[in-house]
């Protein structure tokens, strides 16, 4: 082997120790960014929540309160699974479940309030109506 | 065993949606749907040992889990992967409901199998249907016909969770899962 090949495969080999060795350290400092991240949040979530209870309290609840509104979501995906059990279909259930978590409670009542609506119409007007008149609704129906 | 090969791989996002989800919604809800989950990677790396595959990563991340193979596996193949989380989560299902136990595995996977069926990429419906097009047709009109399907659809759905959430004062989860859905179909294709 000459002089110029041994050269030659010498700086090969020191650029392929040169890049693994950049490797390394670029993946070291990824795990490292990785490890203060993950470190920061739990900070932030669990060990922040001690330090200053009542502020986080607050905010958490907020944020909580924006989250979750007034829905059980543990309760409601026990409750697919319990009416599975009970001999529900899967494909309603899930339509329950969806209606129950997306849909705002305004037009979930939709139904119930028209209906509420009509009844007191009805018992507006029948309340309106003298007695024979009620009769003649009726026979009408 | 072949399916454990691959690297897993935490990020970051992944402890934080493991803390928020804990620390704002229930610990107890948080682990039965860690377990949903591992079920339905499970029946992933389950067929790839059968089709003698080995999972290049496995990736926890915000978004939830990746599972990344090594290509090479046939459309028909592909199809099959992209169902199998969803089946062993269907027969989770069943099995709890033919035991009658654990209600709130039974919904959670029942749930996961559900959302998972989304024909929507990046979930396992979205892949499915690009796999079960491709079979049919030309995987480029496939992929074409995937991508806008699914940009479409979780546009949709992100403005709908908006809507509901701003004009009707509802609860913002329809929103959440339409930013994820636009986030993924707008990224992975």
């Amino acid at each position: 082997m000459n002089t110029v090949e041994r050269e030659k495969r010498f700086e090969r080999s020191r650029k392929e120790k040169a890049g693994k060795r950049e490797k390394l350290e670029k993946r070291l400092d990824h795990l490292l960014i990785r490890f203060i991240a993950s470190a920061l949040i739990f900070l932030l979530v669990f060990v922040g929540g001690r330090l200053i209870p009542e502020r986080a309290a607050d905010v958490f609840g907020a944020v909580r309160q924006m989250i979750c509104a007034d829905l059980d979501l543990s309760g409601s995906v026990e409750a697919v699974g319990s009416a599975v059990q009970s001999g529900e279909s899967i494909p309603a259930a899930l339509r329950d479940w969806c209606v129950d978590t997306f849909l705002p409670a305004s037009l979930r009542t939709e139904d119930g309030g028209i209906e509420q609506c009509l009844t007191n119409g009805t018992a507006y007007r029948a309340h309106l109506l003298a007695p024979s008149q009620k009769l003649l609704v009726l026979k009408r129906r | 065993m072949r399916f454990l090969s691959g690297r897993l791989v935490v990020t970051p996002g992944f402890a934080a949606l493991l803390s928020a989800s804990a620390y704002f919604g229930s610990l107890r809800l948080t682990g039965v749907f860690l377990l949903a989950a591992a079920i339905h990677e499970t029946g992933h790396l389950l067929t790839l040992h059968f089709m003698d595959t080995a999972p290049e990563r496995l990736t926890l991340s915000a978004c939830g889990a990746e599972l990344t193979v090594r290509s090479g596996l046939s459309f028909r193949r592909e199809l099959f992967l992209c169902l199998a989380g969803p089946a062993a989560n269907l027969l989770t299902a069943i099995v709890l409901s033919a035991l009658d136990r654990w209600p709130l595995l039974l919904g959670a996977s029942l749930l996961l199998c559900a959302f998972n069926l989304l024909p929507l990429r990046p979930l396992d419906g979205g892949n499915a249907l690009f796999a079960f097009l491709s079979i049919v047709g030309a995987p480029e009109r496939a992929e074409r016909l995937t991508a806008v399907f699914s940009r479409g659809s979780a546009l949709a759905v992100l403005t709908l969770g908006g809507v509901l959430m701003l004009r009707e004062n509802g609860c913002p989860w329809l929103l959440f899962m339409g930013i994820w859905l636009t986030c993924g179909a707008f990224q992975q294709i």
